[in-house]
């Protein structure tokens, strides 16, 4: 299985990402990918300009790798894909993206939900969001541990403060 | 020793401090010269969430840390 996973310290384009990682499944029956976009307002409703990533040198790599290795042998693929911006991302631009080639559909999919529902527990990122009312540090919200256990395995961000 | 941080926690203090650690050093005692050194940060250096990190390993507060070590904190993570 073809695996790749990045880090992107600026702009990336998810069209060109597809097409790039297209080329690298071949004889693939199908090709699942999402994008997730900085959205522009936060959970509470206040507008936020921006998202800033803060990420670790070496754990944020080795953190997307894990994630698409672990698609990579949970389902039936012929490549997996992690793309993750760091920095300052501006509200609108694409923050992930995730792409899942498989022989079939259903294993394009699911290989696609379970990278995200990983990643938004285990990449090793900070996210701090802009907001017009101030600057506010993110944490993993119960929903995010409830998507995790989906895939029955312990969610580390589960543990209570 | 070198002392990273990350997060809201590199906002409020800096991406790396040096300090004493003094021998017999555990990761709790660290965690406790930091609050004291920079007190805007001890509430969330006080969370158990926050969890210490040593040669890119997570570890826990009774570890010894000696001065040569590079220890880090990491909030929680929040990415995707």
């Amino acid at each position: 299985v073809a695996v790749q996973a990045r880090v992107a310290e600026a702009a990336f384009d998810p069209a060109a990402e597809l097409a790039a990682f297209s080329e690298r499944a071949p004889g693939a029956g199908g090709v699942a990918t999402f994008t997730g976009i900085a959205r522009p307002s936060s959970a509470g409703g206040a507008a936020v300009e921006r998202l800033f990533l803060d990420h670790h040198p070496r754990l944020t790599p080795a953190s997307l790798e894990v994630v698409a290795n672990d698609a990579a042998a949970r389902f039936d693929l012929i490549a997996a894909q992690v793309v993750h911006r760091c920095g300052i991302v501006q509200a609108g631009e694409p923050i992930v993206f995730v792409a899942a080639a498989a022989p079939h559909r259903r294993a394009a999919f699911d290989a696609v939900d379970y990278m995200m529902d990983r990643l938004k527990t285990e990449a090793v990122f900070w996210k701090r969001e802009d907001r017009v009312d101030g600057a506010h540090w993110i944490e993993p919200t119960e929903g995010d541990c409830a998507d995790r256990a989906r895939w029955s395995e312990t969610c580390p961000g589960s543990t209570k403060a | 020793m070198k002392v990273q941080l990350f997060g809201s926690l590199a906002e409020t203090i800096g991406r790396e401090v040096e300090l004493e650690a003094g021998p017999g050093a555990r990761v709790a005692d660290v965690r406790r010269q930091l609050s004291e050194l920079y007190p805007a940060a001890a509430a969330t250096l006080a969370r158990t969430r926050v969890r210490a990190c040593l040669e890119d390993r997570i570890v826990g507060e009774e570890q010894p840390v000696g001065d040569e070590a590079e220890l880090s904190f990491f909030p929680p993570l929040s990415g995707g």
